[in-house]
């Protein structure tokens, strides 16, 4: 029977369902019409599937760019918790980065607002921020702390660096070997220690490494890389994303270990020593035949010992890479020290 | 009229229209739906050979670019991208419904003219299953739960925030979040009954 309060009663009572625990709740089912309590009772059995259902369902028809559950335009001159936003820095499939005055610390922080929209989700972004609040490293950026806002969103507090990511220092001018076998040490170096503890980053590229000005090389986004990874894979497994970056075995055998930084590493330094990403396509499917099925080439005109480095973060079989970044630091300090004498040495332990 | 004096004077119409909606006006309602029905198949259509490489058209995107051309910039406050953009979820829906239709259609062999639908074919979001599955099933509840319905096409079709449905629909935060979590609970529960049967 519909009566004029149907739709407002039910939005209330479903309101009211989904905040009691089990045994309060059956006792409120129990106690409202028979008809009523059914039909609540099948929506709240919908409800936790719901959620990721229309969560993939929003990604595929807002593949990124989209801003539900952020606080649509400008946070700018508003509050978040202790936090005043001055003003925006970048922004990413499902954040944005501000520069922010921590009112209580008197200092400026840059603050990552990361949209969360499921309840799940807070589980994985209080999971992944304690993961990473575990690394405490040079070339990582930490975190100061999390929280969340009023309307679904998390929260990261980290450290403002002075200085330009590296996607920006490539774009401005053709960098030195020298400097982009600064970056990639540095890189492996705090690789090394997120591997050692379990923590994989998943999208190392230019745009999330951060050299400051005296320049400390940081790798930006842990954590959040990974969660956003995985929210973005919809369910018809399509990983939203740039894909250049990517390992073969991401394609063939996702989602991959440690080898898949290593290997993107290998992108990176590649891209900086040439301006170009080794494995090109027209579209996504281009790139990946790419990924999977090219030789890697021009790499015999690099110097050493960044050719080395480089082919051998790019093996496409993950066990011929270099079994760890640690292996990577020590043939860039190895190449600086020695003369090539040393990778013909060395090279004998890997395919080339 | 040269071009940019046309432009000029589709989006000064656009500007006035969406002054309308937000005073009630049905026909304004209806004039802006069909202007942005077809405004953004065209949009959807170039984006298409725009994609470089992406797998899924991006809905915002096309969303955020009809919202520019048809205004040019002319309505600045919040409030009227809020009442724009819930009429664009309308026309969203409409779209990707009308599609499903006639790709179910031609399925069981029926004979239909080509429109310009048919056009949109290649796009992959347009086959994108739970999209498709939610886009239909919200016929079966839009009758009994019209409120829901208006809350599923700001929020999902048009990518609103809370606030700015609110702000579309006239109505509170609170009121938005319950309809969108019982619409959402409601759909799904429709399409696993479905799945069952």
């Amino acid at each position: 029977m519909t009566t004029p309060n149907h739709d407002a009663d039910l939005e209330v009572l479903f309101e009211h369902a989904l905040s009691l625990r089990e045994d309060a709740l059956e006792d409120f089912l129990n106690a409202i019409p028979r008809d009523r309590g059914n039909e609540l009772r099948i929506l709240l059995g919908a409800n936790a599937a719901a959620d990721s259902y229309f969560k993939d369902a929003f990604m595929q028809l807002h593949p990124e760019g989209s801003e539900t559950g952020i606080p649509e335009s400008d946070l700018e001159g508003e509050r978040i918790a202790h936090f005043e936003i001055l003003h925006e820095l970048g922004r990413g499939g499902m954040s944005r980065v501000y520069v922010a005055r921590d009112t209580r610390l008197g200092r400026d922080v840059a603050l990552k607002v990361v949209r969360l929209s499921e309840v799940q989700n807070y589980k994985e972004f209080i999971r992944e921020s304690r993961a990473v609040a575990s690394l405490d490293h040079k070339n990582i950026c930490g975190i100061y702390s999390t929280g969340f806002t009023d309307d679904d969103s998390g929260y990261i507090e980290m450290p403002l660096y002075q200085g330009s990511s590296v996607r920006e220092l490539m774009n401005a001018a053709q960098l030195s070997a020298a400097t982009v076998s600064s970056i990639v040490r540095q890189c492996a170096c705090g690789l090394d220690a997120s591997h050692s503890a379990g923590i994989i980053h998943r999208d190392i590229k230019p745009d999330n490494l951060f050299m400051e000005e005296d320049g400390t090389l940081r790798i930006l986004d842990f954590g959040v890389a990974r969660l956003e990874a995985r929210i973005m894979t919809t369910a018809a497994g399509i990983l939203k994303g740039t894909v250049s970056y990517m390992s073969p075995e991401r394609f063939t055998n996702p989602p991959g270990g440690t080898e898949i930084d290593i290997w993107a590493l290998g992108v990176t330094a590649y891209e900086l020593t040439t301006g170009l990403k080794p494995f090109q396509g027209k579209s996504i499917a281009e790139v990946m035949a790419s990924i999977l099925n090219d030789e890697l080439s021009g790499t015999s005109e690099m110097p050493q010992p960044l050719r080395f480095v480089i082919e051998n973060c790019l093996r496409k079989d993950p066990k011929e890479r270099f079994s760890g970044a640690n292996e990577i630091e020590s043939a860039l300090d190895a190449g600086t020290n020695e003369s090539e004498g040393f990778f013909s040495r060395i090279k004998g332990r890997f395919k080339s | 009229m040269s071009d940019s004096d046309e432009h000029r004077a589709m989006s000064n119409e656009t500007v006035r229209l969406i002054a309308s909606v937000r005073e009630g006006d049905q026909q304004a309602q209806s004039e802006l739906f069909t202007r942005l029905y077809d405004s953004l198949i065209k949009i959807a259509r170039a984006e298409r050979y725009r994609w470089q490489g992406n797998l899924t058209m991006n809905a915002t995107a096309v969303l955020n670019e009809a919202y520019l051309k048809m205004t040019d910039g002319q309505a600045p406050t919040v409030n009227d991208r809020s009442h724009f953009l819930a009429i664009a979820g309308k026309a969203m829906r409409q779209i990707l419904q009308d599609y499903a239709r006639s790709k179910q259609a031609r399925k069981r062999g029926g004979d239909l003219p080509m429109s310009s639908l048919d056009e949109v074919e290649e796009i992959p979001v347009f086959d994108s299953p739970h999209v498709m599955d939610i886009t239909l099933a919200i016929n079966r509840i839009e009758k009994e739960h019209p409120e829901l319905v208006q809350v599923v096409e700001c929020r999902f079709f048009a990518a609103m925030t809370i606030e700015e449905t609110a702000d579309a629909l006239n109505v509170g935060l609170s009121t938005v979040k319950r309809r969108w979590l019982l619409a959402q609970s409601m759909l799904y529960s429709i399409l696993s009954e479905e799945e069952e049967s």
